[in-house]
């Protein structure tokens, strides 16, 4: 069995004509959180992007490699159905279409690929509210229309309610903390937390140290413009914390 | 020979009842004015021509009822303009049956609001022959919608059929009405003018659900008078038909009446529809609403105008117009006209208008959850044009109409069962 769950190898990406990703490697093995930090404008977003697929950029060199197959060939749905999920920093609203649609279409279309039965209404309203219990919210939560006129917390809610119903193999938090005040900060922290497991692996991409007292990664990687400068464990983002990222530009030159 | 005279040939002498006059009238008009071209601003994007080189007979009486769906509510059951009483579940007043000798009321009402000077309306008033007076007494309110259905006939020639609706509603009363048009591929021309008076307090909601056959063409017009605090709803759903025009006409004309009018066209192939929305604000305190929709696939068109005239002395007006339209297709085609007429100072007028195709990003979102491309498209579009039906309070009808736009975007099953 390879332990090794994803694999990036020279990746080069950017939007248009504008590179952003100058050559990125990374590995995570299965049951691993790993923290990617960095200052804005270091690609953080566009390697999550990257990964869900999202339409937009070009890829000009390199490889990636998900579950030993070969992740830029993946639609973005057999991504997902294949166990990635993308928590996104900017949760999309889909006006009329009401969250309970998305969440149980999404549900069903993972277990039919991993050979599961789909649940029925019954079974679905029944994991659904349990998982909304522990993220402190309300059943209505259900039938409003995606994100629509949710708050920046709600929408960061929404975005661990869906991981934690379709409980997948590599889970990509994209800045989930940005904008969190710190008790719904807990409740995030919480809900990640009760996914961490040995078949399973997180990787947050996040600005600020903060949300590493929650979630306790076993590696911490620093990219700054679009490259990987620096890893190590959880005193590097102590030590970012204290001391910013120009000790590590000044480094990396 | 002008069009007009051409057309004179094939356009029979009026029938001789009780509304021989207006019929004399309204023929006179319409050999005057013709069949209306795309020089009249008001048909600009929506062409007649073609139906005037065909010859549109009455049907025969056709053979068979036709398979009609479900109820809405007390159905009465018109096929080619022949009352079908064994589909119907009960009755109102047929126009025909009180045409030779109409009451005071009808006859103080038919003719009367619908304006005479439109080619539609003239034809209609000509011709009509069939369809519903209906009368509601001070302060009733009848339980179950009532649900008039205009079906086109099984048959194999073209036909045509001219319908009327005469509705007056006394104080404080409370109608759900339902024009359903349905029937199949057949070529039929469907002609109905309805007008319609609001006693003051009275309340009407108003749905034109058209699933019409592919081979139909519905030209409408509908004229509403609303009087004090009465209020009018309408929800236009175009789901069927060729080419589909109604035009409403809503006056309101006395204290705090209001009008919202909301409505669909969800079009494929070469189906066109347009909706032609006239509200003349001739009082204090009025009130009106226009949000309209489109969901346009294949080479099909919507039109929407929405026109707001506010009158010199309809001081604390309060109107709102909004359309949305979109494009599945980069070939469909959306035209929307709002406009403005206003003649008093202290009043409130909001229009905004948008036409897009599918957001990517809402599609990418969707996708990313293990959703396929094919189903977030419809998952979108459905939640895009059910927003149409957000105002319906009628929790049965929201829930029967909802399931028929799902099954009609044949959304996936996540969807249909919720709602």
């Amino acid at each position: 069995m390879n332990d090794t769950l994803l694999s990036i190898r020279n990746l080069h990406a950017g939007v248009d004509d504008k590179p952003i990703l100058r050559g990125i490697d990374f590995d995570i093995g299965r049951g691993e959180v790993h923290a990617i930090m960095g200052p804005n404008g270091s690609g953080k977003s566009t390697l999550s992007h990257v990964l869900a697929g999202r339409p937009g950029y070009t890829i000009s060199e390199g490889s990636i490699t998900y579950d030993g197959k070969d992740l830029l060939e993946m639609e973005v749905e057999d991504r997902a159905r294949a166990g990635l999920f993308l928590a996104l920093q900017y949760p999309v609203e889909i006006p009329g279409v009401n969250n309970v649609y998305l969440l149980k279409a999404g549900l069903n279309a993972l277990r039919k690929h991993r050979g599961e039965p789909e649940v029925d209404a019954y079974e679905f309203l029944k994991l659904a509210r349990e998982k909304l219990k522990a993220l402190d919210l309300d059943d209505s939560f259900l039938n409003r229309g995606v994100n629509e006129g949710f708050s920046g917390g709600e929408k960061k809610r929404n975005e661990i309610l869906q991981m934690l119903l379709f409980e997948p193999q590599l889970a990509l938090l994209d800045e989930t903390d940005s904008g969190l005040d710190i008790d719904a900060m807990k409740i995030v922290a919480d809900g990640v937390n009760s996914l961490r497991g040995a078949e399973r692996s997180i990787i947050l991409v996040t600005h600020y140290q903060r949300l590493l007292d929650y979630i306790k990664p076993d590696v911490v990687h620093v990219l700054m413009n679009g490259r990987f400068v620096k890893s190590g464990d959880a005193s590097l983002a102590k030590m970012l914390e204290e001391r910013g990222y120009d000790w590590l530009r000044a480094e990396a030159a | 020979m002008s069009e007009a005279t051409a057309f004179a040939s094939i356009l029979p002498q009026a029938a001789g009842d009780g509304f021989a006059r207006i019929r004399r009238e309204a023929r006179e008009q319409f050999l005057a004015r013709g069949w209306p071209t795309r020089r009249n601003e008001s048909y600009k994007y929506t062409d007649l021509s073609a139906l005037e080189r065909k010859s549109w007979p009455r049907a025969e009486k056709p053979a068979a009822a036709f398979d009609l769906p479900d109820a809405l509510g007390t159905r009465s059951v018109w096929v080619d303009g022949y009352l079908d009483e064994a589909a119907g579940d009960a009755r109102v007043t047929s126009l025909q049956a009180c045409a030779a000798s109409p009451p005071a009321a009808l006859a103080g009402l038919l003719g009367t609001l619908a304006p005479q000077d439109d080619s539609v309306v003239a034809l209609n008033t000509t011709l009509f022959d069939y369809g519903a007076w209906i009368d509601l007494p001070d302060d009733a309110a009848p339980g179950d919608p009532l649900e008039l259905v205009y079906s086109a006939g099984d048959r194999q020639t073209p036909a045509a059929n001219h319908g009327r609706l005469a509705l007056q509603m006394g104080r404080n009363s409370r109608l759900v009405l339902i024009e359903h048009h349905l029937g199949g591929p057949a070529e039929t021309l469907n002609t109905r003018v309805a007008e319609i008076a609001l006693a003051s307090g009275a309340q009407l909601l108003h749905i034109r659900l058209n699933e019409a056959g592919e081979g139909t063409r519905l030209l409408g017009h509908t004229t509403v008078r609303a009087g004090a605090g009465a209020s009018y709803r309408c929800l236009n759903l175009d789901l069927g038909a060729r080419l589909s025009r109604e035009a409403f006409m809503v006056n309101l004309v006395e204290d705090e009446a209001s009008a919202t009018l909301s409505g669909l066209a969800l079009l494929d192939g070469k189906r066109h529809a347009d909706a032609d929305v006239r509200v003349v604000h001739d009082a204090l305190h009025t009130r009106s609403r226009q949000a309209f929709r489109g969901v346009l696939d294949g080479r099909s068109r919507s039109v929407y105008s929405g026109r707001v005239v506010v009158r010199p002395d309809a001081q604390k007006t309060d109107s709102g117009q909004e359309s949305a339209n979109l494009l599945l297709s980069p070939r469909a085609e959306a035209d929307t006209r709002p406009q403005l007429e206003i003649y008093a100072d202290d009043v409130i007028c909001n229009h905004g208008a948008a036409t897009g195709a599918i957001d990517p990003d809402a599609l990418f979102y969707l996708q990313s959850r293990g959703i396929d491309a094919d189903a977030a498209r419809r998952m979108i579009a459905y939640g895009f044009a059910a927003r149409v039906l957000a105002g319906l309070d009628n929790a049965d009808l929201h829930h029967r109409l909802s399931t028929l736009l799902a099954m009609r975007m044949q959304v996936p099953q996540e969807v249909l069962e919720w709602l």
